[in-house]
């Protein structure tokens, strides 16, 4: 603490933001003052970052559930208003985390009500910005094991210190607030919706490429190999039933684990809570549908 | 877990690694912004060897910051220099350099390509033969230098100092070339500008006193370019960056471009005008905004000679101001947007919209025309006239966001011992009566000066230039050049081959960006900045403790440095001091010594860049030492509002004011630290000076015009006998439809490669891989009217002069009714002759009379050389000349040749091959004098006697009695 106010980790932060970089032989040397063991590898980079889990606000609070739109242009502007210009690609979680940290970094010389519109500035960045999806994001890189598992069970613990120092909110980011729910289908028809089921923030839930492989092999489902709508229309295609009863399990699992958030991030994590258990009860009542009305789903084009 | 103890960790590994002298988070990152190496550690800086990969094995640098000499933005360059060969490895960005910001374009990095080109020229080399029969023998610099020098003292011995010219195509330096020729007496500098951007100048001149616009992008809530900003132009890099920031920031862009570019991709609102139609557009946006009051009255009331207008121009004296807005009114009346959507073929509600976008920027309106439209048509220099007047208009003049005139953007410090002297006499192949008002030397119609008028240039210097290829009518100066009676000896300065050095008598070889001293400093933001290029490897090897005095010693070959050449020259010129010339070149520490380049450079950041000697100090380190290690300067920020400056009491002395409200006062002009230079204005009756202009009761800067005042009105332009093109208005193109036959369009060749420099670049292997041809866009509509099938099949091209042979680009991105071709590449070797052989077709030359012909014999393709990638060369097509078949097309007022063509466009025919050129020169003849009934010359127009009106600009201006109108015929054997 400094001047009676909290201090942030800078430093730390910085260090973990830049493993969101590509590795580069720098990351050696901070894997091991971090105690993080063997650094990650560039394949391991594409596998977490490219393939299975995007480091981007727009992904996964965006209504489409891809990059760019909206989300990131209400990112652009916030780096815009805290006097910056933004990079190109101002939803990064590397470049958020590293823009919170410079927030910090620039409040250390300041005093009085200077210091506290940087700090407030700092606080709206991760409560607008960040906890809505990194938290979940970060669980699921610790779950997938390899070696961005300790890193992420590191940032994810770096990110509690900073929620917990915020407190709870009963105010929900603008994103969420403004995002669309899972339709269902047989009111809203088949079009859009296996890209919606891909939409986090519709779903309260990230589905991987790694869940839908493992949903398939569980079930023994052909795996396509293609985009993960491509490969999800091809699992609904042989087993809607069977495929969206597995998606409500995977839809149960991160229900549970926002409500494990909700008294550090209030109605942030609550939303997310909501939003997944919808979503899996929807899918349980779809797959109640006969299996010719589901296949018909999966068929609707986009 | 604890975090603060992680966080520790972090703290205290990254206070190691800085201990050590490596930077932590190296590389760019969107965490750091480590983008650059730290300034701190550029003396001893370690990366991974890229070629050593997969092995990891550290290379140690020194790292040296110089300026790109590719193009005119002079950005910053920092050169790797490998610690242990002691060579240059690669060229990054210079994150200390203001205007570029560590950013560079393709060209910049391209420079390692330049300096390691297997082809270039080394030695200096004499014709061994005839000129132009491509025979040559190496001599020593001592041979070559005492030759030219031996020469040029004969010429001042017998004044003939007009016979000693000087041609140089962008000079990319400031002062010293300009200071030499003062000092030689000379009234030969020759530049390129009437080419190039002439005619934006003039529009910004006859507003502002001052030729060149400073937008301020970065800030601008609408930014109008009628350029290519975004991928090409000046100043390319400086201002993309800060076009894209303004875009960030919310601006609008506006682009006009006959073409889609790649500027026009990134526009809010892209107009397709005919070609020279922007006048009308811009007009119609006025009258508009005239109409419905959307401009600032209180600031065209203050800072607009309005009163002089109504008084001289409209004979009414007493005239208010409401009665002026009346006018003005009535003047712009017939510029509706129906009008301007008829010449321009953009339709009126486009126009409109765009009109409100305009207006809406109030203050913060950046505008930019520098070549493209103001270079390409008869009257082109209304373009900026007209697009200026619509920031006259909002007051968006030298305004957050808005536009500056380049002076108070620009500062060139004023060098060591002066030149007090000035040529007695006048060049007028350089500056012919029939240009009075001409903003720069009437360059490209030299070949024609030259047949009618009597004796020779004696001396001729090509610098870094290559009118043969750059200029129009290209074979006429092969005529001129291969004329002895003509050019008595022709010194082609250049890096690398030309097809003007190819005539030469002395080839030359000088320094690119990271083997030679200049100074330089553009316009490229609201500030003020200097930029120091250095040969690189001396700098590394004084690091290093070792001492070098010659740029030789350390650039490959015997590759020379303009600086030392020159100082060397002028010594050689004037040995014993006797002509008065050695003088300038002496030392001042060691009198009766050569001045060197270190107490040259020295000397200014000493005395006349103000702030740099405190900023030196601050690190131990003399201003020389400073800039060696930086490279650039910044030597003002936020300059402003300059002509609204209150002009200090002290300055005010015993004043008097005439009745247009210009204030002359007695008290001396404070020093300044900048070069003198710019228009000068005479001494009122009793020799007081002019300080300033009252305006609102107080005395302010005002700016550098007659009048004071921003100049809506020219009394210059209405007495030298364009009366009609006082005000901003609008001149029809030669390429108007109304001038065209029914089977010709025009074609637009104004325009440039993205990463190519016209001349300049043909010797980088990266850049020529990216563009390395020229094809004709022609839009679908009419390839299938002229019945050329596909992209890629011949087209034929006719011009006044004869014709060239070319591939067709079918494509929707140009207007339909016009094609277009870049002016880059074409570039040609004759048969025989040593050259490039990355970027130059090998070419038959053939004449016949005056009918020239140039086929390709083998274009590109791999070639055995030291340098591998030679043979990885995989393109062949090199484009096409077409320079040589356009005429010479000056523009009567502002001397610009207007670069558009009328032509006609057919399938090629049988026999036809691509880059064919056929030109009958007697028909360049021919134009240029149909041009030269257009002139209002001085004998005929000039009020006072004079060639040219006093006040205006001139690089090397001579002495008073020089102005003054010949008595004696044009024949004079002097020329003078």
């Amino acid at each position: 603490m400094t001047n009676g106010l909290r201090e942030a980790p800078v430093e730390l932060l910085r260090a973990l933001a830049s493993f969101l970089e590509p590795p580069s032989p720098q990351h050696a040397g901070l894997a091991r003052v971090l105690g993080l063991g063997s650094p990650p590898t560039g394949a391991d980079f594409a596998d977490t970052f490219l393939f299975q889990l995007h480091p981007y606000a727009s992904v996964h609070m965006g209504a489409d559930g891809m990059l760019g739109g909206p989300v990131r242009e209400r990112v652009g502007g916030f780096w815009r208003a805290a006097g910056r210009v933004p990079p190109r690609e101002p939803d990064h979680l590397g470049a958020l985390i590293g823009l919170y940290a410079g927030l910090w970094a620039e409040r250390e010389g300041l005093s009085g009500a200077e210091a506290e519109l940087v700090e407030a500035a700092a606080a709206a960045l991760l409560r607008e910005h960040v906890f809505g999806w990194a938290f979940e994001l970060l669980a699921l890189v610790a779950e997938g094991g390899g070696r961005y598992a300790g890193w992420a069970h590191v940032t994810y613990e770096a990110l509690v210190e900073e929620a917990r120092a915020l407190g709870p909110s009963d105010a929900l980011p603008v994103h969420l607030a403004e995002a669309p729910a899972l339709p269902d289908p047989r009111v809203e028809g088949g079009a859009g919706f296996v890209s919606a089921l891909l939409a986090p923030v519709r779903t309260g839930t990230i589905l991987t490429r790694r869940a839908l492989t493992r949903i398939a092999r569980e079930r023994g489902l052909g795996l396509r190999v293609g985009e993960r709508r491509w490969v999800l229309e091809h699992l609904l295609g042989q087993s809607a039933p069977e495929v969206l009863g597995a998606l409500a399990e995977e839809m149960d699992r991160a229900a549970a684990r926002h409500l494990e958030r909700a008294s550090l991030l209030g109605e942030t994590a609550r939303f997310g809570e909501r939003r997944a258990g919808a979503a899996s009860e929807l899918l349980r009542s779809l797959s109640s549908e006969g299996e010719a009305a589901l296949s018909e789903i999966a068929r609707t084009p986009e | 877990m604890d975090l603060n103890e992680l966080n520790r960790r972090v703290s205290a590994a990254r206070s190691e690694a800085e201990a050590r002298g490596e930077t932590f988070y190296p590389g760019a990152s969107r965490v750091h912004l480590a983008a650059f190496p730290p300034k701190e550690r550029w003396h001893d800086w370690v990366e991974l060897d890229s070629r050593s990969w997969p092995q990891r094995v550290e290379k140690r640098y020194t790292l040296v910051p110089t300026t790109c000499f590719n193009c005119e933005s002079a950005c910053g360059l920092l050169a790797y220099v490998d610690r242990d060969t002691l060579q240059v490895r690669k060229f990054e960005g210079n994150p200390e350099h203001p205007g570029s910001r560590g950013r560079n374009c393709a060209k910049g990095p391209a420079t390692i390509n330049q300096i390691t080109d297997p082809d270039r020229i080394l030695y200096p080399l004499r014709r061994a033969a005839g000129r132009g029969e491509g025979r040559w023998e190496r001599v020593s610099w001592d041979e070559a230098l005492d030759d030219i020098a031996g020469r040029i003292r004969k010429a001042m011995q017998e004044d003939r100092h007009n016979q000693v010219m000087y041609h140089v195509g962008r000079p990319g330096e400031d002062g010293f070339t300009t200071r030499m020729l003062a000092a030689w007496g000379v009234d030969g500098h020759n530049s390129h500008t009437n080419v190039c951007s002439s005619g934006a100048r003039a529009g910004y001149f006859w507003w502002m006193g001052m030729d060149r616009p400073s937008p301020d992008y970065a800030n601008a809530k609408v930014i109008v370019l009628v350029s290519s900003h975004l991928e090409t132009g000046h100043y390319f890099n400086p201002h993309a960056q800060r076009i894209i920031e303004g875009k960030k920031n919310g601006a609008k862009l506006i682009v006009l471009d006959t073409r889609m570019s790649n500027t026009a991709t990134h526009a809010d609102h892209w107009l397709s005008p005919y070609p020279g139609s922007e006048p009308a557009i811009f007009l119609a946006v006025a009258r508009w905004m005239i109409a419905e009051r959307r401009y600032d009255r209180d600031f065209v009331h203050r800072w607009w000679n309005w009163r002089e207008y109504m008084a001289e121009g409209q004979g009414r004296p007493d005239a208010s101001f409401e009665e002026f807005e009346s006018t003005l009114e009535s003047d712009y009346a017939d510029y509706t947007f129906d009008f301007a959507a008829a010449e321009s073929g953009v339709g009126a509600e486009v126009l409109r919209e765009v009109a409100e976008a305009i207006a809406s920027a109030g203050t913060r309106l950046a505008t930019h025309n520098w070549r493209s439209a103001g270079s390409g048509n008869l009257g082109g220099w209304q373009v900026a006239r007209t697009m200026l007047l619509l920031n006259a208009l909002l007051g968006a003049i030298a305004t957050e966001g808005g536009t500056f005139p380049n002076s108070w953007n620009k500062f060139v410090p004023r060098p060591i011992r002066l030149p007090h002297r000035h040529p007695r006499k006048w060049n007028d192949v350089l500056w012919p009566n029939e240009y009075p008002l001409a903003l720069m030397e009437m360059s490209f119609l030299m070949p024609h000066l030259m047949r009618e008028r009597e004796g020779p240039v004696d001396v001729y210097f090509t610098r870094v230039y290559n009118p043969v290829w750059t200029n129009p009518d290209g074979f006429s100066w092969i005529e001129m050049l291969t004329d002895e009676s003509k050019i008595g000896l022709h010194v082609a300065m250049t890096p690398t081959w030309s097809e003007t050095a190819f005539f030469a008598d002395y080839v030359l070889p000088m320094g690119h960006s990271s083997e030679r001293h200049d100074l330089t400093s553009y316009e490229q933001y609201d500030g003020q900045w200097i930029g120091f290029r250095q040969p690189v490897l001396r700098a590394a090897r004084e690091r290093l403790g070792e001492t070098v005095s010659d740029t030789r010693d350390v650039n490959p070959g015997e590759v020379w440095e303009e600086n030392e050449f020159w100082i060397e020259l002028t010594w050689r010129i004037d040995p014993d001091g006797g002509l008065g010339v050695r003088e300038f070149f002496e030392s001042k520490a060691r009198p009766g010594e050569k001045i060197t380049v270190d107490e040259y450079y020295g000397w200014i950041f000493d005395n006349t860049v103000p702030g740099l000697p405190a900023a030196a100090a601050a690190e131990g380190l003399t201003p020389l030492e400073y800039m060696r290690r930086y490279g650039a300067f910044e030597v003002a920020r936020k300059v402003g509002k300059v002509y609204a400056q209150p002009v200090p009491d002290v300055e005010l002395e015993d004043l008097a004011e005439d009745t247009a409200g210009r204030v002359y006062t007695r008290a001396p002009a404070p020093e300044s630290p900048k070069a003198p230079g710019g228009n000068r204005f005479d001494p009122d009756a009793q020799g007081r000076r002019r300080v300033g202009v009252r305006v609102d009761g107080r005395v302010l800067r005002g700016f550098p015009t007659l009048s004071g005042k921003l100049e809506f009105w020219s009394r210059t332009l209405r007495d030298w006998g364009w009366e009609e093109l006082a005000i901003p208005t609008y001149v029809r193109s030669h390429v108007h439809p109304q001038h065209l036959d029914r089977d010709q369009m025009p074609l637009i060749s104004t325009f440039r490669l993205p990463v190519q420099i016209h001349t300049r670049s043909a010797n980088a292997k990266w850049l020529d891989e990216i563009a390395h041809t020229n094809p004709l866009w022609i839009h679908p509509v009419d390839a299938r009217r002229l019945g050329i099938a596909r992209t890629g099949n011949l087209a034929r091209v006719e011009t006044e002069l004869g014709h060239f042979v070319v591939k067709a680009w079918i494509t929707e991105g140009i207007r339909p009714g016009v094609v277009a071709c870049s002016h880059h590449m074409g570039r040609w070797k004759p048969e025989g002759h040593d050259g490039q052989r990355i970027g130059m077709s090998t070419v038959a030359l053939g004449r016949d009379g005056r009918d020239w012909m140039l086929s390709v014999r083998t274009g590109g393709g791999p070639f055995t050389s030291s340098d591998p990638d030679t043979m990885r060369v995989w393109w062949t097509d090199l484009g096409v000349h077409q320079n040589l078949t356009h005429a010479v097309h000056p523009d009567p007022v502002s001397g610009m040749h207007c670069w558009h063509q009328a032509v006609r466009v057919r399938a090629a025919e049988a026999g036809d091959r691509h880059g064919d050129v056929f030109v009958d020169t007697r028909r360049s003849e021919a134009v240029y004098r149909k041009w030269l009934e257009k002139t209002r010359s001085a004998e005929a127009h000039s009020p006072d006697g004079t060639r040219r009106p006093w006040f205006m600009l001139r690089p090397v201006r001579p002495e008073r009695e020089a102005y003054a109108l010949a008595t004696a015929p044009a024949s004079d054997p002097d020329r003078g």
